[in-house]
């Protein structure tokens, strides 16, 4: 089960697991964003790399329009292997 | 070579008195242009320039020992030119020019289709240049339309067929000891390469379908590769990110990776087994970056700079010594690409 929700502050909060079976609700809704947004992590369980593959295009897209995602509520585990892979100079990290 | 000329061939290309530099611009660079636009094409930018230069000089070299062994062989067999180009030079030639690039893939250094087609046709553009170098010295003044057949149609036939040996054996998976992929490869591209010699009676013909096929043939085995390429990249991004979050629990031992890791300690030494997980940690880091570096290439973006990498890598390379062939064999159950995948090490590299 996976969900997008809107914080009161405009941040999108995801939930649940983003894996292949949910990256299609994912890829529609980042589609829409069209300014700098705060994605929260916090009360995600699981992202596979479809799911990080959707938030590159998505940042892509921003990017070259000036804006861009900053990405909150990340566990330790997925900070680190964010970091690893290079995605900490591509993303904003809070 | 007999020509089909008629009426259609602009007459400028029919001149025999033409400039110099128009013969060497049309018998060369179209090869030159093609190996461009496949580097341009490459999104994941899987191979360094300097390995594209070294192909090219390693198919240079096999046009050399190609010109040898042709001319051996001629001496030997008395076969007629028109049945030795059709019957002998393909199998000669191609096994030259595929000998480094086979070797590149055996050595982990290929990792993906699209990286075997660029390395591949860069090793026969740089053997189709000596040809055609060595052709420019040697046949004088002939009609312009020569050197257009030569540089469009020989010059990108050379490329094809060692880019469909080399997509062959990466796709067969030519790591493995078995000889089998190398013959059946190099039969491949001999064969090609011996349909496009019996077209040469009809130099034009032949040259059509070389602008028409290969472009085409590139262009099915980049999307193919693509798509594999995009599958590995997910399938082992996950698995990696599951395996280093294992490691960093602190409950390996209760795992079957942990059980595996023990097991080993009848046969090293307990500091050799402490080693191999400070290999197999160090090796999923360096997988995770390797493969974040290409998911970000897709999309045209850089990876921030890890200057951690240059150091990860010599205790990689450190520690495979200190453990030796042995302990790094003995790491494959749990670490695939232990002691392999050189291509992964280009990418960190770059």
């Amino acid at each position: 089960m996976f969900a997008i929700n809107t914080d009161n502050d405009g941040s999108l909060r995801l939930v649940g697991r983003l894996d292949a079976a949910s990256v299609g609700i994912a890829r529609d809704h980042f589609e829409q964003i069209e300014s700098s947004t705060r994605l929260d992590f916090s009360n995600l369980d699981y992202i596979a790399s479809v799911g990080l593959g959707v938030l590159i295009a998505a940042q892509r897209r921003l990017l070259a329009s000036g804006h861009g995602l900053t990405l909150t509520g990340m566990s330790p585990h997925l900070r680190e292997v964010l970091t690893l892979a290079g995605f900490e100079g591509v993303f904003a990290f809070e | 070579m007999s020509l089909p000329l008629n009426e259609m061939i602009p007459p400028w290309l029919l001149a025999s008195d033409n400039h110099l530099g128009l013969r060497i611009a049309l018998s060369l660079l179209p090869v030159l242009l093609f190996l461009g636009v496949l580097l341009w094409l490459d999104s994941f930018r899987l191979v360094r320039k300097k390995s594209v230069m070294v192909a090219m000089f390693a198919g240079a070299i096999g046009a050399l020992f190609s010109y040898f062994a042709n001319t051996a062989i001629l001496e030997v067999t008395h076969l007629p030119p028109a049945i030795f180009a059709i019957m002998a030079a393909p199998f000669v030639e191609e096994t030259f020019k595929g000998l480094w690039v086979a070797w590149q893939i055996r050595r982990g250094q290929v990792g993906f289709l699209i990286d075997a087609a660029i390395l591949g046709f860069a090793t026969g553009a740089g053997f189709a240049i000596v040809e055609n170098i060595y052709y420019l010295r040697s046949l004088g003044d002939v009609p312009l339309l020569v050197w257009l057949i030569r540089g469009l149609g020989t010059a990108l036939m050379h490329g094809g067929t060692t880019a469909v040996l080399a997509v062959f054996l990466r796709g067969r998976g030519a790591s493995s000891p078995a000889r089998a992929p190398w013959i059946g490869a190099v039969f491949l591209a001999a064969l090609l390469h011996g349909a496009f010699n019996r077209f040469m009676t009809d130099p034009l013909l032949a040259t059509g379908v070389m602008v028409i096929f290969l472009p085409l043939m590139m262009v099915a085995v980049y999307h193919e590769g693509e798509r594999r390429l995009r599958a590995w990249l997910g399938r082992s991004f996950d698995r990696d990110r599951e395996l280093l979050e294992l490691i960093q629990s602190g409950e390996v031992r209760t795992t079957p990776l942990g059980k595996y890791l023990v097991s080993l300690r009848e046969q090293f030494p307990a500091e050799d087994v402490a080693d191999m997980l400070c290999l197999l940690r160090l090796q999923v880091e360096l997988s995770i970056r390797a493969k974040g570096v290409l998911m970000l290439r897709e999309q045209g973006l850089e990876a921030a700079a890890d200057p951690d990498v240059l150091g990860k890598l010599k205790e990689v390379k450190w520690l495979e010594k200190r453990l030796g062939r042995a302990g790094v064999l003995a790491m494959r159950p749990i670490c695939h690409w232990a002691g392999g995948d050189g291509w992964q090490k280009n990418i960190l590299q770059d």
